[in-house]
């Protein structure tokens, strides 16, 4: 009687049903009804741009990686962690440097006004390190580096990084993982080459250092055996994904690329590379009677600090282990001649303080560990200018 | 009986044969670094505007809606020279005069990056039941990268290669001390432009 009845609002309801479940789930009931074309509208290329170069590659890396886009998202949310607490941290120093005579409740009064005080990065580090009290907490911060808070505190950054990570996930948060595969080609720009000298049968070049030169992850990493550059190996919810999260993706995978391939020491096996290549090819020149070519010994001359440099620059920030092996060099080579490089001390000297000023300049929009601050403050700076 | 065996015997052997491991290729790409000499003396920056679209029809004839993609992409192309494929034989020297033959003009790196490409979101339109997934924007992408691979060899870009190569190692050989220099270039292999692919290991 019931079904005769109400038979319309049934048929309603089911049909409501099958859409709800076709449109909002993964599950497409209706995918036989209705059919998708994807096509690509045939279009030109242009050449925009003609550069003169002169690059010599003389190191290639190939690699893959893996990159899911919660995973990078994690990684920024760890990293804005460390960006707040180290702004805490020097907040709270700066306060009580400026205030000598000011007592701490009236120094936590001036610090709880300020709106990192209210932010959210500050309770959640409050709970990780399980202290309630303000002036307890700001203690621990002063006394204590972020590296440090992360050894103590390691299973509960963890818990809490994947806390807020399930909680992103509980709003169905887009994910995408992708394999990507691609290059990293590391070699010279012989433009930057500005002198040549000559010592006995070795050649010395001055002014040109091992760069990458190429970081790539294409589409397709080889396209004639259907090998792509980017596969997808997870999409969930990807409706709600727009076209510049794909491209942070990307770029994250490309950084991680680099990362391995500077794990790797690809800049040292493209200096080693680049004098045996250059060697064989001045060998050419040098052909005897007979043919057979004498190679010359080929040195390719760099600052002594190069390597210190972009090593400790590949991750963009100075850590606290950074920190202590540019103290130790400072420690060493103020004292010590290092004569493979410099013929007196003065000017090894100044070429150390151009590497520690080049590590601050290119490190100065990021947060380095603060012992780098202090470090760079009781080096560098002289007490205020009096008038 | 024998019916019901010989199924269960070819649903077996089907369920065997599946299980067989795969030929595949993608297992064998190596993460290694290898050493290389090859000079790039020139680079060509390529653009190439990406317009897919992505129809969906009702019972497969009728139209329901078509979303629309569209991104300016570029692509660069750096070309040059293998100096690891010079023999002796290639150069002749006699007092300040040099002739060298070079190996043929080869591209030397490709890229198609990612960051370069500008998704036009005011062109770009789609509906929520009619939406481009990541796997159909890649799509996009690779089909385009294929289309590029294909059209390089239709611009001029191996002589003006040769000419900007000849051109700096002129310059490298003049700073070496000679006067004469005469610079010519392989033309046993007239072959297309390939653009480099990735790497497997080449010791299978």
């Amino acid at each position: 009687m019931f079904f005769k009845k109400f038979w319309w609002l049934i048929l309603l309801l089911a049909v409501g049903a099958v859409l709800f479940i076709n449109y909002f789930t993964s599950y497409k009931l209706l995918a036989w009804t209705s059919r998708t074309e994807v096509s690509l509208s045939e279009t030109s290329i242009s050449v925009k741009e003609i550069n003169e170069i002169g690059e010599l590659v003389t190191s290639e890396y190939y690699g893959e990686v893996v990159k899911s886009l919660q995973g990078v998202y994690r990684e920024q949310q760890s990293l804005d962690l460390r960006k707040i607490y180290t702004t805490i941290r020097g907040t709270w120093s700066r306060l009580k440097r400026e205030n000598p005579g000011m007592r701490d409740r009236r120094l936590r009064r001036e610090f709880r006004d300020s709106d990192l005080h209210k932010s959210h990065g500050y309770s959640l580090l409050k709970q990780l390190t399980g202290i309630t009290d303000d002036q307890e907490f700001l203690d621990y911060v002063e006394a204590n580096t972020y590296e440090s808070l992360q050894n103590t505190f390691k299973d509960q950054m963890r818990e809490l990084i994947a806390e807020q990570a399930s909680a992103s996930q509980s709003r169905r948060a887009p994910e995408l993982v992708y394999l990507a595969r691609g290059w990293v080609k590391a070699g010279f720009d012989l433009t930057e080459l500005k002198e040549v000298r000559y010592e006995g049968d070795t050649i010395l070049l001055y002014g040109m250092e091992p760069k990458i030169l190429d970081l790539d992850i294409n589409p397709w990493y080889i396209p004639e055996l259907g090998i792509k550059g980017f596969e997808i190996i997870k999409a969930e919810n990807t409706k709600k994904l727009d076209f510049d999260e794909m491209g942070l993706l990307k770029r994250a995978c490309k950084e991680r690329l680099k990362e391995d391939a500077m794990e790797r020491r690809i800049l040292e096996y493209a200096l080693q590379n680049g004098e045996a290549s250059l060697a064989s090819f001045f060998g050419l020149f040098n052909q005897g009677e007979a043919g057979e070519s004498d190679e010359p010994v080929v040195k390719i001359v760099l600052n002594k600090y190069f390597f210190d440099r972009e090593y400790i620059l590949a991750d963009h920030r100075i850590d606290s282990a950074e920190v202590v092996q540019v103290k130790q060099l400072v420690r060493t080579d103020t004292a010590t001649l290092a004569r493979e490089y410099y013929t007196d001390l003065e000017t090894q000297v100044e070429d150390l303080d151009k590497f520690i000023v080049a590590l601050t300049g290119q490190t100065i929009d990021v947060e380095n560990d603060p012992a780098w601050d202090d470090f760079i403050l009781s080096r560098y700076w002289n007490g205020p200018v009096e008038e | 009986m024998r019916l019901s065996r010989l199924m269960l015997g070819l649903a077996l052997s089907t369920a065997l044969w599946s299980c067989q491991p795969e030929d595949d290729q993608k297992s064998v790409i190596v993460s290694r670094i290898k050493e290389a000499s090859k000079l790039s003396t020139v680079e060509y920056v390529i653009t190439k505007v990406v317009v897919g679209s992505q129809e969906k029809k009702f019972l497969r004839v009728i139209s329901l809606n078509n979303s629309v993609f569209l991104a300016n992409t570029e692509a660069t192309l750096k070309l040059g020279v293998d100096l690891s494929k010079l023999r002796p034989d290639d150069v002749v020297v006699k007092d300040n005069m040099v002739s060298i033959t070079l190996p043929p003009v080869e591209v030397i790196n490709f890229s198609y990056p990612a960051e370069k490409f500008e998704v036009d979101e005011d062109f770009s339109q789609d509906t929520w039941y009619n939406s481009f997934t990541p796997q159909t924007i890649d799509q996009f992408y690779e089909q385009a990268e294929l289309d590029i691979r294909e059209k390089v060899n239709y611009l001029p870009l191996r002589s003006s290669a040769e000419s900007k190569t000849r051109l700096f190692v002129e310059g490298l050989l003049r700073q070496a001390g000679y006067n004469e220099i005469f610079v010519q270039f392989d033309t046993t292999s007239t072959d297309l432009l390939v653009i480099p692919a990735g790497q497997i290991d080449d010791q299978r």
